[in-house]
């Protein structure tokens, strides 16, 4: 579908302003099971996201339907603003505003990649995990997924807005099982297809497969606790970073409003949001709403000095928009959210920080994490994959014990120190944390 | 929608073994109301087809929602490419075979939600919001859904089966702080019906209970972490035996060789007490009488008193394990493949009451649904873990105050062999606003069975 000829429709259909977000996503997935690749997939899926406003009234739609025309869709989008109740904050669409900061976001790689290279990838992958299994007796890829692709964006908007750009993405989880039983998982998620970047994780999934024989829950208490990278990004994405968007703040829901300039983590937590990392998964020059982006400190050796803006929330709260407008689905109100968060590493690394330990617990993997309350802080996951430490030493592997707190404690007067091994997946660079007043449950 | 027919011929003319279409639209609708103001006003309106293709023995997979016929033929070929692809990779499907399926089924409403004006849905938030506005809370967002989920799926194997399900509902997301306190509580009620379950339900009462325990939550103490006798009520046994023991159930994860379940029908996995169907039918639960690859669901009993008696499968796992399919091959949308899934999942009703349970109980803890947000298993070590909403204390067989912040974890089969009382009071429950997500597909489930004791837990808090 035309996006000028949607907003045309719109406006002769009585909108006061219309907006289009219009992508195109080309993916493929391949799917191994049990050390053999078992499907390849490709799909080609156009989805338009189009909001109108009649007055203070707006009505958004999401049209993955490619039967329906732009008269249509403009009539349809019309008719739901109308009926919606008035917002009485609505600021109408943003202008243009400049242009975008350089982030690559595009992998030259995956343009013109085709679904034998991914199939490829993952035999690569399968020999590798046999490959380095050899030393522990035996390993197999139980389960892997990859979804490699291109999304074109196009964001169109009634005042002039016209942006246009296109990302690449690629995730790869796969999950490795020794001879012995015990296992272990590891991801890619950015923008970059590196086979060799797979490879290495998979060898260190092989490795660290063989720390866990023999695992169950530790006994339950307060420990001390390493937090390697992959438990921290979970925690961080889930407790901490929806308190800075400007919306939870306005609304009351997040424990950062009425702090801005405060101090509310630890001297040595510095976070940042930085659109500027090469080919990560939140590298972009702009945001759902065509504004461009820009790397800034969030949070300044512990002092929260700004929220996240989508166009609407900085209007509200008579700011700059930070170029954070990002969209659950296509037509949906953008809120404001992190493009990259990045937690800026101290020294050290795990095997450093828990030597550092005389009793604690390294939590390497964990479920549930999601589940942490971001309106409070509370963190709550279940260890998967842990050592219990005694003298500096591991002890034994730990599974199934729950660990509970609250991010803001752990990164604030409970945070020892923070490691130098960073991480980087899924919007997050986070290295391991060593902290405080971790509740064991076991 | 477009008649699906047509690109199974396609296929056929291409060379192809098999060729199996998904033909899928969503219509929906979601309101936003976000502490009084619409923050979503959304219609949805999604329209495309899956085909799968096997070809020389290889199976492949695409998906377009172009449906003008280049853009149709364009799937049907790019999927016998891959099949063809697959199959010189060495990989090749054992498809098990059934009879072929013919219906066309509808779920029960009397009134279709998308004919209800949206004032009058949105009118409906603002009454509840209204109606919360007296108990101090800080946030309260409050959504209402429909949607309408149709799927044709027609294959050369002669099926041509289609069904259509409406389900509608509305969540309450309230957020309370007092004295540097805070807490949250979620709760929500969906029905696959229509715009009559929104109208003869009693939202203001249900929204006046949920600020009440929300702000009883807010001077509650967070559980003390450890083991405890845990007595689970009707939504977290649901929660319990969907990631404790549904995922390990899924044959795409036992031919993976990563369920603690591999190998094991016929073998005692949980007590005897333990009965656990799934069923694509049952009341309260997501209505799917048929799966993405057409084959009928209706209820499949997974455990018999304690006993493994097989996994959920797709007609490619049960292909591969020489087993009957089940219905459970279910894909999030016509963009993916089907991959097994749980339909309701649920624990059959035995012979205590509720209070019986507890009674029994010297120190443990009453583990609510109410609040919950869900679960997560890790199928291949065998650990789960669930959160809870606000929670009682037993001591002495009796509740003894109410605790926040509840998380359990538990290893899959300890915990169902730890099954010591199952009551007789099922419910089984479903959400439009959320389901199971599993390697990146988040579909509709319902799940739930009657209280249940396990005798030992561990509790985080």
């Amino acid at each position: 579908m035309d996006v000028e000829a949607l907003l045309r429709s719109a406006i002769s259909a009585g909108a006061d302003g219309a907006e289009a977000y219009a992508t195109r996503v080309r993916r493929y997935e391949v799917a191994t099971k049990r050390g053999k690749i078992e499907r390849a997939v490709a799909s080609a899926i156009t989805s338009i996201g189009a909001r109108a406003s009649v007055g203070r009234r707006v009505g958004g739609m999401l049209i993955a339907n490619l039967g329906m025309g732009p008269e249509e869709a403009g009539r349809r989008l019309v008719e739901l603003a109308r009926r919606s109740p008035e917002d009485a904050h609505w600021p109408g669409f943003p202008a243009p505003r400049g242009a975008a900061v350089r982030a690559r976001c595009l992998d030259e790689r995956i343009v013109g990649l085709e679904p034998e290279e991914v199939v490829e990838l993952h035999r690569l992958l399968i020999e590798k995990v046999e490959d380095a299994g050899r030393r522990h007796g035996g390993a197999t890829v139980t389960e892997a997924t990859s979804f490699v692709g291109l999304t074109e964006c196009e964001i169109a908007n009634t005042n002039g807005l016209r942006v246009k750009f296109t990302c690449s993405f690629h995730s790869t989880w796969f999950e490795v099982k020794l001879a012995n039983g015990a296992s272990y998982s590891g991801f890619v998620d950015n923008r970059r297809f590196s086979v060799d970047e797979v490879l290495r994780e998979a060898e260190r999934a092989v490795e660290m497969a063989a720390l866990f024989v023999g695992a169950g829950p530790a006994e339950a208490g307060t420990y001390d606790a390493v937090l390697s990278p992959e438990a921290m990004i979970g925690i961080l994405s889930s407790a901490l970073a929806p308190a800075a968007s400007a919306l939870n703040i306005l609304e009351r829901r997040s424990p950062l409003a009425g702090r801005t300039g405060q101090q509310v983590l630890a001297d040595s937590v510095t976070i940042v949001d930085d659109p500027t990392l090469d080919l990560e998964s939140g590298t972009r020059g702009y945001d759902d709403e065509g504004l461009p982006t820009r790397r800034k400190e969030v949070f300044s050796r512990g002092t929260f000095l700004r929220p996240l803006h989508s166009y609407y929330t900085a209007a509200r709260m008579g700011e700059e928009p930070t170029g954070n407008g990002f969209r659950a689905s296509p037509a949906s109100s953008p809120v404001p959210s992190f493009t990259n968060l990045v937690l800026v590493p101290g020294s050290g690394d795990v095997d450093e920080l828990a030597r550092d330990m005389r009793r604690g617990l390294v939590v390497y993997l964990t479920i549930g994490s999601w589940m942490s309350d971001p309106f409070s802080g509370r963190v709550k996951a279940t260890v998967t994959h842990g050592l219990l430490v005694e003298g500096g030493r591991p002890a034994r592997a730990v599974k199934g014990s729950t660990i509970t707190g609250n991010v803001y404690e752990w990164l604030g007067d409970g945070l020892v120190a923070l490691g130098s091994d960073v991480r980087r997946a899924s919007g997050v660079s986070t290295p391991s944390a060593l902290v405080r007043g971790v509740r064991v449950g076991g | 929608m477009f008649d699906p027919h047509a690109l199974v011929e396609w296929g056929e003319q291409l060379g192809a073994q098999e060729v199996r279409v998904l033909a899928h639209r969503i219509r929906a609708e979601l309101y936003v109301l976000d502490n009084g103001t619409l923050r979503q006003g959304l219609e949805t309106v999604s329209m495309g087809v899956g085909v799968r293709v096997v070809a020389e023995g290889g199976v492949g997979y695409a998906a377009a929602n172009d449906v003008s016929e280049g853009g149709l033929r364009g799937a049907v070929e790019r999927a016998y490419r891959i099949a063809r692809a697959m199959a010189r990779a060495g990989r090749r499907a054992r498809l098990a075979e059934r009879p072929a399926n013919r219906a066309r089924l509808s779920s029960p409403y009397s009134i279709d939600p998308a004919d209800v004006d949206p004032s009058e849905k949105v009118g409906l938030l603002a009454d509840i919001h209204g109606e919360l506005r007296g108990y101090g809370l800080s946030s309260v967002v409050l959504s209402y859904a429909h949607e309408l989920d149709e799927r044709w799926v027609v294959s050369s194997a002669g099926d041509d089966a289609a069904y259509a399900r409406r389900m509608v509902g509305i969540s309450m997301s309230l957020v309370a702080s007092s004295s540097g306190s805070v807490e949250s509580l979620r709760d929500q009620r969906s029905s696959v019906a229509g715009w009559e379950f929104v109208k003869g339900f009693d939202w203001r009462s249900l929204a006046r209970e949920n600020a009440q325990l929300l702000l009883r939550s807010l001077e509650a103490p967070h559980v003390e972490p450890g083991r405890y006798a845990v007595v689970l009520d009707n939504e977290a046994v649901g929660l319990l035996i969907h990631e404790a023991f549904g995922h390990a159930s899924e044959a795409d994860i036992v031919l993976s060789g990563g369920s603690v379940l591999e190998g094991k029908v016929g073998e005692q996995v949980a007590s005897e007490l333990v009965s656990i169907s799934d069923d694509g039918l049952v009341e309260g639960g997501a209505w799917i009488p048929i799966d993405d690859e057409g084959t009928p669901k209706s209820r499949t009993r997974i455990v018999e008193r304690g006993i493994l008696r097989g996994y959920l499968h797709s007609l490619a796992t049960a292909g591969e394990m020489g087993a009957a399919p089940t219905g459970n091959a279910r894909a999030m949308d016509y963009t993916f493949p089907v991959q097994v899934r749980q339909t309701n999942i649920y624990v059959e009703p035995g012979d205590w009451r509720p209070e019986e349970m507890i009674a029994d109980v010297r120190r443990g803890i009453y583990v609510r649904g109410k609040g919950a947000r869900g679960g997560e298993v890790d199928p291949l070590s065998g650990t789960f873990t669930f959160t809870a909403g606000p929670s009682q204390l037993i001591r002495d067989g009796e509740e003894a105050g109410l605790v926040r912040g509840v998380i359990l974890s538990g290893s899959i089969l300890e915990t169902l062999r730890g099954v010591d009382a199952v009551g007789r009071d099922l419910a089984v429950t479903t959400s439009v606003f959320g389901g199971c997500g599993k390697g990146g597909q988040m579909v509709r489930v319902g799940d739930g069975g009657p209280h249940v004791r396990v005798r030992e837990m561990v509790v985080g808090g």
